[in-house]
């Protein structure tokens, strides 16, 4: 039996319920108060409408982009920068070895 | 450099000796080949770095753009970032799957980056003008289905826009769940708090767009 719940119980659950966050009883029990109350269906397509306009003017590079490519160049650009403070590493410990021999 | 190059920037000296850490842990969340990519990181194998950079390379500089508005910033946030990732690598314990954690990192970086940064540069942040020329023309009213309203590139740029002027806190957690699609426990992760705070961080930064949805409609 599907219980019945109110437009006040909908509206705390209705953004876990759009992002499929509920329990299988509280998403069941969601969808039959929307079934019925288009106050609360109106949120849902707000909450949905929102998402939608977020993912549309989403600014993430596309593959065939020039910025994708750009995008790659971070991967070099990190590994050099790895190297690089491996290097700085090496002369730090180098400089220390000679620091001992003074101190020697 | 080869590919089996070593490098031995994760590893940590104790007792006199270079240990590797990526010892005995709980990898709950991570799954073996991960797992084993991790391992090889850690013991300084520039190709796994390589690799570990390709796979997450894209989903570091998305969330930094987002959260950043700059692609310049973004770009160089990337690179904070997955150099945090290999000084740091050793310590993560497979407490959340690999891609949350770097989500987590990239959050902190960007969290200390625009606090001055966009009292600073709010001129150079992706502009309307910009997500015009990325998207086009404005589409007309009429364009929208009748029995169905989609989502105009009008109302992603006055939606984007509202969402810029949140605490970030807020709209980190919208983007994390609209754009990179994390679940609510993997966002409570990355923004280092309870899921109770993330619904209700979910839920006030809808209602703040919802008001500016139902501005553009009246």
């Amino acid at each position: 039996m599907i219980p019945y719940v109110g437009c006040e119980y909908a509206r705390e659950h209705l953004d876990a319920f759009v992002d499929g966050e509920l329990s299988v009883d509280e998403q069941v029990a969601v969808e039959s108060h929307l079934r019925w109350c288009r106050t609360c269906a109106a949120r849902v397509e707000d909450v949905q409408l929102i998402g939608d306009s977020i993912r549309l003017g989403s600014l993430a590079p596309r593959a065939d982009d020039e910025e994708a490519q750009t995008v790659r160049h971070v991967h070099s650009s990190v590994l050099i920068r790895v190297r690089a403070e491996e290097e700085l590493s090496f002369g730090a410990r180098f400089r220390d070895m000679f620091t001992d021999m003074r101190l020697l | 450099m080869g590919s089996r190059t070593v490098l031995n920037f994760m590893q940590t000296p104790i007792s006199g000796g270079l240990v590797k850490n990526a010892g005995a842990v709980a990898w709950s969340e991570v799954d073996t080949q991960e797992a084993a990519l991790i391992a090889r990181c850690n013991t300084g194998d520039e190709a796994a770095c390589a690799d570990l950079v390709s796979i997450h390379q894209r989903m570091v500089y998305s969330l930094a753009l987002h959260l950043l508005g700059d692609r310049d910033e973004a770009l160089d946030l990337s690179q904070e970032v997955f150099l945090r990732v290999f000084r740091t690598l050793s310590s993560f314990r497979g407490q959340s799957a690999l891609r949350t954690w770097i989500y987590r990192i990239v959050i902190n970086q960007a969290r200390n980056r625009q606090r001055w940064w966009r009292r600073r540069h709010r001129s150079s942040q992706v502009s309307l003008d910009d997500h015009l020329q990325q998207f086009g023309d404005v589409e007309s009213k009429t364009d929208v289905l009748p029995d169905r309203q989609l989502a105009s590139k009008e109302t992603s740029v006055r939606i984007w826009q509202a969402l810029d002027r949140l605490p970030f806190d807020q709209r980190t957690a919208l983007i994390l769940r609209e754009v990179d699609g994390l679940r609510y426990d993997e966002i409570a992760f990355s923004l280092g708090v309870a899921v109770g705070t993330v619904k209700s961080r979910l839920t006030r930064a809808r209602q703040t767009l919802r008001a500016e949805l139902l501005g553009l409609r009246t």
